[in-house]
């Protein structure tokens, strides 16, 4: 997808390349323009000078604009709006309506919708109105109708908000398999880094710094000079799994074998693996919190504080990973850390694995 | 008592519903369209407009008659057109007093359906779109459903208002039994001629439907808009 934005009052030119499918996960801070974003990818919202080309359609480019309803979408907004007139039903149904792709390759439209309301599970209020949904139910509504017709762009805008942990897990990996089934775009927006994360193929990042910027990335690239700006020392990977022994996951991981706790790690299959530093001791002293431990840990520091940030600072922002590969390689919970002569540091870290 | 009513009576009631019927229909299939292109379209002298629909709210209807007299007359600008086409000029006649009760209760039509478009709002119409509706789909299929409170209003209003229209049928129709005599006028003449007994009957007749109109249009709008549900919540 290639994608160009002209100059604004809020952002500057922004240029972008993107996969035709897979992920996009979209990050940054409330009013950055996430959902400016996707609303200019509907065609609901009109930026003029813009361009946009989708799997070599144009969508809009110059004096050419191809409005919403010729255009193959799929869309959860933040509230997770849908037909209020309309009971669940209706609503899956309304969304296979007028889209003659999606009916081809079904015989059955009913069929579908008993399969999809089986996904979300809705099955035992379909025949209400969304009045009668809860925030979760509705939310699910709102998926299930914006996937239900096969769409090739796919829109959602923190589609799990309202959902706990469990169904969280279960639904993005539901989509991650119809959008792989489908192969259509997903963009994903998120205000949590662990969503991000777990979600995204392909980082786009929202910075306010006024103007408006944007990056955009792999996610494994993207990663570092995320984690730079944002502040938090912490390590991201897309590996693959090796062997499995319990529930634990072996994955290769600094030239390494790395063994994490992931119960649901199949063979072969992509795992993820975020790595963040949590706690830190200088001398007898403690810290909490991730970066912002470490640099209370740093300020409290003895006389040669400026050294010890220096060259700690330093190599890890040169990506030499100092401060957690010998961690890792030793397989230790909590690592004492040299830093110079006679200085020490320690770390604990906490192990995220997305599989 | 009740045979001091005369043909004439009745014709004058049932021509009063027929105008009021018309009126009302009329005015829906006209302001609804009209209060879509407002609530949807931009333009330059949008509020021109929307104040000059207004008008008849606060004109006194004699000021209307008049002037619709003076334009629809034999001599106005659109009777002669009318007449070049070799029909018989509007005032005096039905399709004259519903040409003067269209102009009259027309904001009573387009206010209700332009507010209730814009109460309605085009987000879920606009949500249509994205699965492939088009803007004629997607109105008649999301937004025409969400809207058709505001267009039983609107007939209601429109209907209501047009029973007791009086100073343009008044001045554009004359008072002629039979055909352009409505409820209004008959009454003012019964008065005229000092028939009290007759105008008091007619009056509580007028009344009552009038209130019995209003109730059911107040407890079937309580019960459309969700008042009473919220009411029971709270």
């Amino acid at each position: 997808m290639k994608i160009f934005i002209p100059q604004n009052s809020f952002s500057k030119p922004l240029q972008m390349d993107l996969p035709e499918k897979g992920v996009v996960g979209i990050f940054g801070e409330t009013g950055v323009g996430k959902t400016t974003f996707l609303k200019f990818l509907t065609g609901l919202l009109k930026m003029e000078g813009a361009e946009l080309i989708f799997q070599n359609q144009i969508w809009q480019r110059k004096n050419f604009f191809l409005p919403p309803w010729k255009r193959s979408l799929g869309y959860v907004s933040q509230d997770s709006q849908v037909f209020s007139q309309k009971t669940g039903q209706e609503n899956l149904q309304f969304a296979l309506r007028y889209r003659s792709s999606a009916l081809k390759n079904s015989s059955n439209p009913l069929e579908k919708i008993v399969e999809s309301a089986k996904d979300f599970r809705l099955e035992s209020f379909l025949h209400l109105k969304p009045e009668k949904f809860s925030g979760g139910q509705r939310q699910r509504l709102a998926l299930a109708q914006a996937l239900i017709a096969e769409p090739k762009l796919i829109l959602l805008d923190e589609p799990m908000s309202a959902q706990d942990i469990a169904e969280k897990e279960r639904l993005s990996k539901l989509c991650k398999e119809k959008n792989q089934k489908m192969q259509s775009l997903i963009f994903y927006v998120t205000h949590s880094l662990d969503e991000f994360l777990q979600m995204a193929d392909h980082g786009l990042w929202f910075v306010k710094n006024n103007p408006i910027d944007c990056f955009s990335g792999p996610l494994p690239a993207l990663w570092p000079k995320m984690a730079q700006q944002l502040g938090v020392l912490a390590q991201f990977f897309i590996t693959q799994v090796q062997q499995i022994q319990g529930s634990q996951a072996k994955v290769p991981l600094f030239g390494d074998d790395f063994w994490v706790y992931a119960p649901n790690a199949k063979v072969g299959k992509e795992i993820r693996v975020f790595i963040e530093a949590k706690k830190w001791w200088v001398g007898e002293k403690f810290f909490e919190g991730g970066s912002s431990g470490y640099f209370n840990a740093v300020k409290a520091e003895f006389t040669g504080w400026q050294r010890f940030k220096n060259e700690l600072f330093s190599r890890w922002k040169a990506k030499e990973n100092l401060w957690l590969i010998p961690m890792l390689e030793k397989k230790e919970q909590e690592k004492k850390l040299t830093l110079g002569e006679g200085y020490f540091c320690y770390c604990s870290k906490q192990v995220k694995v997305f599989v | 008592m009740l045979d001091v009513i005369t043909l004439e009576d009745w014709q004058a009631l049932f021509l009063t519903v027929k105008l009021a019927f018309c009126t009302a229909f009329l005015l829906l299939f006209l302001c609804a369209p009209l209060a879509w292109v407002f609530v949807v379209k931009q333009f330059w002298g949008k509020n021109l407009f929307l104040s000059l629909f207004n008008l008849p709210f606060i004109l006194p209807p004699t000021v209307l008659g008049f002037y619709l007299l003076i334009f629809l007359g034999a001599k106005g600008w659109f009777g002669q057109f009318v007449q070049l086409l070799g029909l018989s000029p509007l005032p005096f006649r039905f399709s004259g007093l519903l040409v003067g009760s269209l102009v009259y209760s027309f904001p009573f039509a387009f206010q209700p359906l332009f507010f209730g478009f814009l109460a309605t709002g085009l987000t879920e119409y606009k949500r249509a779109f994205i699965f492939n509706a088009n803007p004629w789909q997607a109105f008649w299929a999301v937004f025409f459903p969400q809207a058709l409170p505001a267009f039983f209003h609107a007939f209601l209003f429109a209907f209501a208002h047009t029973l007791g229209e009086f100073g343009v049928v008044l001045m554009i129709g004359g008072n002629i039994p039979g055909q352009t005599q409505v409820f209004s006028t008959l009454l003012y003449g019964e008065v005229e001629s000092l028939h009290y007994a007759k105008a008091n009957l007619l009056s509580l007749f007028a009344l009552g439907t009038s209130f019995l109109l209003l109730l059911s249009i107040t407890s079937w709008f309580g019960h459309f808009s969700g008042l009473k549900k919220q009411q029971k919540e709270e």
